[in-house]
Order: structure tokens, then sequence, then C-alpha cells
């Protein structure tokens, strides 16, 4: 039966070929081959995405590719790769951006992973879909800068391209639609899941020592007068440490940078920014959106005792949230001890597999 | 102003789209018609007026004003009840409702057995069976920022803010769970009834007022910002906030027989 089923295959293939001569340079198109994105069993289910651009191998491939292409930038010298190395689990340990020609931008580069389940990107949620962020560094002038029109006519010099494109998409004419929706499906891949937080979430109760344990617990407890605990978990909540919310958690007493109140004009989103997850966040100093805590002691000092309590819009939970047994301070009142604890559990965020995953890695030419 | 169109078009469309399912593909078969669908809208207010988020300020009946930057609640064992006594429980019924989120104060509910339904009852909050199980999807996942980790409970329902009149440098916090906060809610349909029949997507319009947490028919049940502006676990003030909404948040204010 099989060899009959071929050799009809070839009759038709021949037949077809007869009728529709091809051109030499346009080889038959065969459908991209469905990406299998597994997701880990500790994770909510995955959100919808744009039903216009299903993950495919080839489109991820493509976005791979075009992740770490310094053709998108108008001097040749940085990709996405740039400020989004995958050893810093796709930060730059900067605290402010590099772009092209040494531009610096007024934030710090984002931690890449998780963002298939992520309903805003950047920092001020600028963006709602992985497409629509794609375009926003290749083309502001202090991170590219390089309209996306003058990205796609260089890429379509490149036969690499070209080829890459007509597996992803079925077409070797390069179009700015399609190299956004392939870096959003390669970036959509980048799942990050085995810390050892997730080992212990999966149910290994080894993955954690009994010290890093008791961070968790301080980790995620509010505390009540009679419960301690830091309450970072109510925001940084779950298994993907974020609640997808924007928040002012009281950095400075005026801020400079308005945030989401810059690109809402709302007065009441002033001094917002995206919760982030804090998945790596061992990895990805220096911390908050201007990097100005160089360590994650720092980071935990800030939200004990150095709380900007009259910023505007601050947290109303930041207000509230104390460890004293009266509820009175106006601080956390954590102990150095409790701090400790909290560090060395957020040290378990780290997945050294992510870091190093050849799916994610620059191709080698 | 500029996206003023873009809003309204996002409005429009899933409206347009709506009407013409509605007409095009829920008609005819009379032999297939032993079950239809209702809509429930559970529209976030203070008083009557539409919840806007942060920027506006709010009047309880005592003179406190308040503003709110969250509201969200999850809403459980959703039941529909006839004339005659007769129910019917909706299997699986969870509902994630956030001020902060276009549209989930909307939802339908499907494969309702047809007939006249006089009254309907929920549980704000999730069942016990339910409340310290091992991981839930959809509106019982633990990543929907109603889950506390220490305890393993749902938080049933959050609201924060800002009042003047909380005392000084704190906000308004209420985080309301646990297994002595979860309440039923019967809300009066007031003699209207819900027609479900094939075709059709009848809809029972409710407010969620905000507002209602905080006033009582019980003056000691009355919540003074002065004094109780941060309610969460374990609080002795948590399930008297429950008793609160349980008695005053949702009220049917009309049906639609669309």
């Amino acid at each position: 039966m099989k060899a009959t089923f071929v050799g009809l295959g070839l009759l038709l293939g021949l037949a077809s070929c007869q009728q529709n001569p091809v051109e030499p340079d346009a080889p038959a198109v065969v459908p991209p081959t469905a990406y299998n994105l597994i997701i880990p069993s500790n994770f909510p289910p995955a959100p919808a995405q744009p039903a216009d651009n299903a993950l495919t191998v080839e489109g991820v491939a493509l976005g791979r590719q075009l992740f770490y292409e310094t053709a998108l930038s108008v001097s040749s010298t940085v990709s996405c790769g740039s400020c989004h190395r995958q050893e810093l689990a796709f930060t730059d340990g900067r605290a402010h951006a590099v772009g092209v020609n040494q531009a610096v931008s007024a934030r710090s580069s984002m931690a890449l992973a998780n963002l298939l389940w992520e309903p805003k990107l950047t920092w001020d949620g600028a963006a709602n879909t992985l497409e629509a962020q794609a375009r926003i560094p290749i083309e502001k002038p202090v991170e590219m800068h390089q309209s996306l029109t003058v990205g796609v006519a260089r890429l379509q010099q490149l036969p690499l391209y070209q080829d890459l494109f007509r597996k992803a998409f079925g077409s070797s004419t390069i179009t700015e639609a399609n190299t956004l929706k392939a870096l959003a499906q390669f970036e959509r891949t980048l799942i990050s899941s085995n810390s050892r937080f997730d080992q212990f979430r999966r149910g290994d109760r080894t993955a954690l020592s009994a010290y890093e344990q008791q961070g968790l617990v301080l980790f995620s407890t509010h505390p009540n007068g009679t419960l301690r605990g830091g309450n970072c978990g109510d925001c940084h909540s779950g298994d993907l440490q974020t609640n997808h919310t924007f928040s002012n958690n009281g950095l400075d007493v005026s801020p400079t940078d308005l945030g989401l109140g810059a690109l809402t004009g709302l007065p009441t989103d002033n001094g917002k920014f995206r919760v982030p997850s804090l998945r790596n966040i061992a990895l990805t100093a220096p911390y908050m959106h201007d990097g100005r805590f160089t360590t994650l002691e720092q980071v935990v000092d800030h939200y004990n005792e150095h709380v900007a309590l009259n910023s505007p819009n601050i947290d109303p939970l930041l207000l509230n949230t104390t460890n004293d047994p009266r509820q009175q301070s106006f601080t956390l009142d954590l102990t150095a001890d409790e701090k400790a604890k909290i560090v060395a559990f957020m040290r378990t965020l780290t997945d050294s597999t992510f870091i190093k995953d050849p799916r994610f890695s620059r191709p080698q030419p | 102003m500029k996206s003023l169109p873009a809003a309204v078009l996002l409005v429009a469309l899933p409206l347009a789209t709506a009407v013409f399912t509605g007409c095009g593909s829920k008609t005819g078969d009379p032999a297939a018609a032993t079950t239809g669908s209702i809509a429930i809208e559970m529209e976030p207010v203070v008083g009557t007026t539409p919840l806007t988020l942060n920027a506006q300020s709010y009047t309880k009946a005592d003179g406190q004003t308040f503003t709110v930057s969250k509201f969200k609640f999850l809403v459980s064992n959703l039941k529909l009840t006839k004339a005659d006594g007769s129910s019917y429980a909706v299997p699986d019924s969870y509902y994630l409702i956030d001020a902060a989120t276009a549209g989930s104060s909307h939802f339908v509910v499907d494969k309702v057995p047809v007939g006249d339904y006089t009254g309907m009852s929920f549980v704000l909050g999730v069942d016990a069976a339910h409340n310290n199980a091992a991981f839930q999807s959809g509106p019982l996942n633990h990543s929907n920022d109603l889950y506390w980790e220490w305890s393993q409970e749902y938080v049933f329902l959050k609201m924060a803010g800002t009042s003047p009149q909380a005392s000084t440098g704190r906000s308004l916090t209420f985080d309301i769970g646990g297994a002595n906060c979860a309440r039923t809610i019967t809300p009066a349909f007031h003699g209207s009834t819900l027609p479900v029949k094939d075709g059709h997507v009848p809809e029972v319009h409710m407010y969620a007022n905000v507002q209602a947490m905080f006033e009582s028919t019980t003056p000691a049940k009355n919540v003074n910002f002065g004094t109780t502006y941060s309610v969460e676990s374990g609080s002795t003030w948590a399930p008297i906030v429950a008793d609160n909404y349980a008695a005053g948040m949702f009220t049917v204010e009309h049906i639609h027989n669309n």
C-alpha cells in the first residue's frame, strides 16, 4: 500500500510540475511546521496569542536569527541580543541600556522570560503584544535607531533571509509585519521554568534548603501583626513572579521618570512601572527601571526602610504593611536575618538551564 | 482624544459581532431547544455610578471619601432558580471580575436548561471544596493576584485605594478571604424573569457596588477608615466586610430579554 501511495504521489508531483512550471528561483513553498511549545506543569495555561501568528519551527528559527541581527540597527553594531544577553537572563548588566553610537537609554534593559504570559510589555506597558513591542527598540533613536522599512530593505539584500522568510512565511519578499512576527515567535519560546524554585513547586521538597524555604514563606507572607513577612508576593505572585500590574513602589518623592503616567497622560499613573517578574533576578542586576540598586540586599533594604511614603500614587500596600506587632510602624521592620532569608530565596529563582539553552543562543554562522 | 475612535471601535466591533452571531447562528432548530445561554454583567459601580479607578473620589454615607485603585473578586457556584423552587446549578462556574480588565465583568453561561428563571444565587469567593485544592486553571489559577501562598487559600475580594480620612499616612487595603468569609449572595429579581430559550441570550445586568463593603444597616458594622483601613487575613473585620458586601453589594439593575 505504502509503495502505491508513494508512486501516486510521484505521479501527482510530476503532473503538477508539468501543468504549473515553477520558476527556478522560487522553489515550491512547503508549509511551515507547527512549533510544539511545552508549557511547564506549574505554570498557568498559556493565554491566547495572536491568531495570525501561530508558532512554527521555521518562524521561531527566523526570529532567533533576527534577534541577533545587527543589520536592524543603523550602525550595524547593535542587535536585540546586545542588550538582552542570554548569560544574564537576557539583560545587559547595566543601569541604563546603551544603543547605537553609545546612546544611553533612560531605563534599564528588561529581562526576557515567560513573556508569553505578559499582557503588557516594556516598563510602561507601551505595547500589548510582542509583535508591537519588537518595533520599539528597533526604531528608537537611543536603541537601534533605524526605521524598520530600512531594516527590511537591508534584510532583503541578504540571501540568508530570503530563504528563511520563505520557509517561515511562504514568501521571500521580506515585510515589516513578518519581521515583527518572527521576533515575537522567538520571544514566546523563551520560557524559564527550571529554577530550584520551579523544582520545589513541582514537588521536589529537597530543591530548596530549609533556610531558603523560610525565605520563601517570608517572601510570600503579608504580615498582620502575628504572621511575619516581607509581603513581596502580593505583587511578585505565583509561579510567574508577577501580578502583571503597574505600581509605584516608592522610589522617589518626586519621580523624574513618570513611567505609566508619561504614556497615559494621567496624573494618577505617575511613578507607576510594570511589576517585573523576579525570575533569574540574581542575574539581572542592577535593579529597578533605572538600575539604581546594584544588589538584592539594597532592594530589600529599600522595601524595608527606605520607601518614599509620600511618593504620588504609591502602592497602597506599601503604606499599610508592617511587621510591627502593634501594626503602628510605617516601615516593614524585617530583621537582618529575615532580610537575608528573603535574598537567599530570590537566588533560587535562577534558571541555569535557561541561560545556556542552545535554542536561545546566538545562531552560529 | 486621539485614541477615542479606536476605543469606540473596540467596543463597537464585539457588539456588532455579538448581534450578528446572535441573530445568525443561534436561531433555528427547535428540536435542539432544550438549553439556551444567558449573559451576566456584574458592573463595578460606586452607588449607581460606573467605577472609575484612581481618578475619581467617592463619598460614603458618613461623609468619608475614598478612591479605588483596585477592585476584583471571585464568583463561584452560580445557581438559577425557578418559581416552583427547582434550580439549575451551573457546573464549574468560576468567574474573576477585575475592574482593571475591560470585559471581565461580563460573562456568558451556555447550556442552561430552557425555562423562566425567577432568581439566582452565587458564592462571592470559592467554595470550601476548591479553596485549598491543588492548582486550578482559569479564574482559579494561582497567578491571578487572588491567592495567598502562605495559607494556600484564595483571596475572595481585593479592594485598594486611598482616603483622606484613613489614619495619617495610611491607604485602604482590603484583602478579604478565608473560609469564614465565603458568602452566598441572592440578588432579588424584583418580579422580573430570566427567560432562557433557544436563539436568545437574555442578560442579567447587576451592579457590584464597592461602597457596600463599608456600610451596613447595623451601625457597628460600618467601616470607619480612620481606624479600619487595612483588613487582611485573620482580621476580625474581614468577616464583617464580607457580611456587608453579601448584604448590599449586588443588585439586579435590569434583565434584558435579548
